[in-house]
């Protein structure tokens, strides 16, 4: 499974993204959508490692505020044994109370993959899940 | 559109709230769970054992299996004995045909829901086109005395219809040939299959759910009669087996059971390396690289037979190939010698060589010390490309390093969990027989359990994927949609590994370390692995065992932890500082001059202080009487004397309390997460010293929702913290501290040390 903290801050406006993911699923996706091996978190990891991401990322993971897309930038990771975090941020917008998501992130290569996205807004606290055949929805539901 | 929807939501959820509230039924978490579970009997007691009419069916098996190699096909042949020790008359016997699930119209394809993503990779295509001609090609159903049985066939189940009932007590023997096409593995999927090398043009079998196969009989499901779709996998009667393997004379073979015929199959340098790594700490290489790259380019047009025995097992499986590296090394267990073998290819080098068979050691001797002495002869660990897969004896591994001889730090231990965990499960279901087809946490949650163990074992600085209470969190929290309790069954789980592995092993590991504690429930533990050992438990079984055994009534906690998607968030919600009269004037009156200097001051007053012309008290001492010098607070003998006289009055205890304990804290706790749990929370006082307390789970046994409980301390409490060292899957720990604190979150941590963008590697590379 992914999970996705989703936070906006007052202070910086922005909307503040962590996704958590299995760095053997997240390798093997980048790996077989590119063709090469990005030996990912590894002293071999090749250097176009977080434009690839960027770009898987970002094709399948979209927040929409009030119908509009928010632009996201894709700041960058961590790596561990186990965990991958890719951190995004939007450009400064309202306080929102409610958001869009189009997550699709690995549901093309595991069939059991579930996306779970968590919404915090000062005291808006709301989660919602996705998988393969729900890609779409929002926070609150 | 939407805010109609979420109208009605609210609207029905006020109704259902209102409407339950009217039930007046028992919603209390800390019911029974007499509804839930089977009312115990003569088969299985109320203490959660094997009952004193308990009964299993044994069904023995004699097979020869030719093994092409030209066609990747299975052809076999085998004779079945069954026996039934039930007390019941059987009119028709049920045999598993799980190839059948790989058959052109086989019922996992009609239950496969979904659809084609955006984009389709060709092994999903071929798995979903189903070109293969899979399945069993049964060509003889007969009796010993060679009549045909009538028999009818479920897609992935056989039913034999007998033309007498097969008595309690009496046996019954099938003779049955078959064939089928090997799958491959790497392009359709499978837990067996072949894998082929295109370059050398050659292949590596991994051969399993060959053979049809005897369905459980029990007291709990009478036959079994879920069919296989793929997911839930297998419970299988236990029995004794002979199997003749024949294969093309250059392969080698791994195989479930003791090799019998040695003499025939095995050179004298590889006896002699067999014998030398009985009593070896180290593998002793059997089948060098040399010799198997070697062996890899012949291509034999003769066959050889290699006969394996196996007693009291399962079930049965064997890898083949001719590019098989081989390595042993004895385990100890009294006077009995367990060979711990690998078999690779030259591609699972370097890794393999290193790991695979100290791995397979590691885990016999880590998993019997929890559970029972391994029983079994031997415990093969067979490298095989991206899966991880069990049978009696014998499993099959993923771990390929790279072309140049390199690997990651995570494949290694990739490598090392997945043999911990197959290996493992020799022990749950192979041994300790439970149902994965009904229930997968069964296994897949006891054996995560001690893998996690057995991977602490191997390297305190292991890092272990599940285990620990703190893993579990993001998949409890939040949106429940996605979620099914860990009591569901197999084939209606969502979530498979969270729900079947990470939250049981969880579950355990928190009973281990904060529920029952660790001596008590390694004992608990103990007690249901050696009494279901070669038996068919339930779940029902497990709970009431771990209980029994333990002292413990852990009702609760399987209600939350097995019956509910509930998850753990437990509050301070408020705290009250209270301090207890000493009636001591030396410490009440300081300790009341103390609050009036704190208080806030006039900004006139603090003026007055320091800039002002004298006043006339000051100037004129005459204006000066006894109250202007008279202090409250000041003590006097009599108010010593007073207190002294107090203090006569009281008894021992008193005098103590009054003592020590003058400060109190009235904290009140809740449950927002609806999960209950211990309550453990530390205290921390000013003088840098810190109590943690364990307040049991039952505290919360009269109100689920929120408690409030009063502490006393000598010192004053500087920070109230729970769960300070992570033992109870709180999914948020931003209400677990007083005063509150600020949690910096991961993106902040991340933003603020990101001015350099280094990695740790690039960092360390540098400094080089």
């Amino acid at each position: 499974m992914s999970t996705t903290d989703v936070k906006y801050h007052s202070e910086t406006k922005t909307l503040q993204s962590t996704i958590k993911l299995f760095t053997d699923d997240i390798e093997k996706v980048i790996n077989e959508e590119n063709g090469i091996k990005i030996f990912l978190g590894t002293e071999r990891e090749v250097k176009e490692t977080d434009h690839l991401l960027e770009k898987y990322i970002l094709s399948h993971f979209e927040l929409k505020t009030k119908n509009e897309t928010v632009k996201l930038t894709f700041l960058g990771k961590e790596v561990d044994q186990n965990y991958t975090w890719i951190y995004l941020e939007s450009n400064e917008i309202s306080s929102p109370k409610r958001i869009e998501i189009i997550n699709s992130l690995l549901v093309d290569y595991f069939e059991e993959q579930s996306n779970r996205v968590n919404f915090e807004n000062g005291s808006i606290k709301n989660s919602n899940s996705f998988h393969k055949d729900k890609t779409e929805g929002f926070i609150p539901q | 559109m939407t805010k109609q929807i979420s109208l009605l939501f609210l609207i029905s959820l006020s109704f259902s709230a209102l409407w339950s509230q009217n039930e007046n039924l028992n919603y209390n978490k800390f019911k029974q769970l007499k509804q839930e579970l089977p009312t115990p009997n003569v088969y299985r007691t109320a203490a959660g054992y094997p009952g004193h009419e308990y009964y299993q069916q044994r069904a023995d098996y004699e097979m020869n299996i030719r093994l092409d190699d030209e066609s990747q096909k299975i052809y076999g042949e085998e004779t079945i004995t069954y026996f039934n020790y039930s007390p019941d008359a059987l009119s028709y016997l049920w045999i598993q045909l799980d190839q059948n699930m790989r058959a052109k119209d086989s019922e996992r394809n009609a239950l496969t829901t979904g659809s084609f993503g955006s984009k389709v990779s060709t092994t999903s295509f071929k798995k979903q086109l189903n070109e293969f001609d899979g399945g069993f090609k049964l060509e003889e159903v007969k009796s010993t005395d060679g009549k045909d049985f009538d028999y009818y066939i479920n897609k992935t189940m056989m039913r034999i219809n007998l033309e007498e009932p097969l008595q309690a007590n009496d046996s019954i023997q099938i003779r049955i040939k078959w064939w089928y096409n090997i799958n491959n593995r790497l392009e359709i999927g499978g837990r067996s299959g072949y894998e082929y090398f295109e370059e050398e043009d050659n292949y590596l079998y991994t051969i399993a759910q060959f053979f049809p196969r005897m369905a459980v009989y029990n007291d709990v499901e009478g036959w079994q009669n879920k069919q296989f779709l793929g997911r839930g996998e297998f419970t299988l009667p236990f029995g004794n087996y002979k199997v003749s393997i024949t294969v093309p004379a250059d392969h080698v073979v791994a195989s479930t059971g003791e090799l019998q015929n040695e003499d025939e199959i095995l050179s004298e340098e590889q006896k002699e390396r067999l014998e030398k790594a009985k009593d070896s700490d180290q593998p002793v290489l059997i089948i060098t690289q040399k010799e198997a790259e070697k062996n890899e380019k012949g291509r034999a047009k003769d066959e050889q037979t290699w006969v394996y025995h196996a007693k009291n097992v399962r079930d049965f499986g064997f890898a083949s190939s001719r590019k098989f590296m081989w390595d042993a090394m004895g385990v100890k267990f009294g006077d009995r010698t367990v060979m711990a073998m690998s078999y690779y290819p030259k591609e699972g080098n370097p890794l393999w060589e290193d790991y695979s068979t100290k791995a397979v050691a590691h885990t016999l001797r880590s998993y019997s010390n929890h559970t029972f002495d391994y029983p079994y002869p031997v415990a093969i660990s067979v490298n095989a490309a991206s899966i991880g897969m069990e049978y009696p004896m014998i499993c099959f591994n993923y771990g390929r390093p790279e072309e140049d001889g390199t690997y990651t730090e995570r494949l290694k231990y990739g490598v090392i969990s997945v043999i911990i965990h197959e290996v493992g499960h020799n022990f749950f279901p192979m041994i300790v027989n439970s149902d994965e087809r009904q229930w997968t946490w069964m296994d897949e949650g006891l054996n995560t359990f001690l893998q996690y163990l057995a991977e602490k074992e191997w390297d305190v600085d292991y890092p272990s994927r599940r285990g620990p209470a703190y893993k579990i969190v993001d998949y409890m929290k939040g949106d429940k949609s996605n979620i099914t309790p860990i009591m569901t069954n197999s084939e209606s789980i969502f979530q498979f590994g969270n729900n079947a592995y990470g939250k049981p092993a969880t579950a355990l590991n928190i009973l281990r370390e904060t529920i029952i504690g660790r001596e008590n429930f390694d004992f608990a533990f103990k007690q249901y692995s050696q009494s279901w050992k070669f038996k068919h438990p339930t779940p029902a079984d497990f709970f009431r065992s771990m209980e029994d055994a333990s002292g413990t009534d852990l009702d609760w906690f399987w209600r939350g932890w097995f019956f509910s998607t509930d998850h753990v968030d437990i509050a301070i919600d408020e705290v009250k500082y209270l301090h207890l009269d000493t009636k001591d004037p030396d410490v009440e009156n300081e300790l009341i001059r103390k609050e009036e200097e704190s208080k806030e001051k006039f900004i006139g007053d603090i003026r007055n202080e320091t800039s002002r012309n004298k006043t006339v008290v000051e100037l004129d001492p005459s204006t000066k009487d006894f109250y202007n010098s008279y202090d409250p607070l000041d003590v006097t003998s009599i108010d010593r004397k007073d207190y002294q006289e107090y203090l006569q009055d009281l008894d021992e205890e008193e005098k103590k309390l009054l003592k020590n304990k003058n400060h109190w804290y009235e904290v009140k706790f809740s449950s927002p997460g609806g999960l209950v749990m211990p309550i453990i929370v530390e205290f921390r006082f000013q003088d840098g010293s810190k109590e943690k307390l364990y307040i049991p789970a039952e505290i919360w046994r009269f109100n689920n929702e929120e408690v409030t409980k009063l502490f006393s301390f000598s010192k004053e409490v500087e920070e109230i913290v729970l769960d300070p060292n992570l033992e109870t899957a709180d999914v948020d720990r931003s209400n677990n501290y007083f005063p509150e604190r600020i949690v910096k979150d991961r993106f902040e941590l991340y933003k603020s040390k990101t001015k350099s963008k280094e990695n740790p590697i690039q960092r360390s590379n540098r400094a080089k």
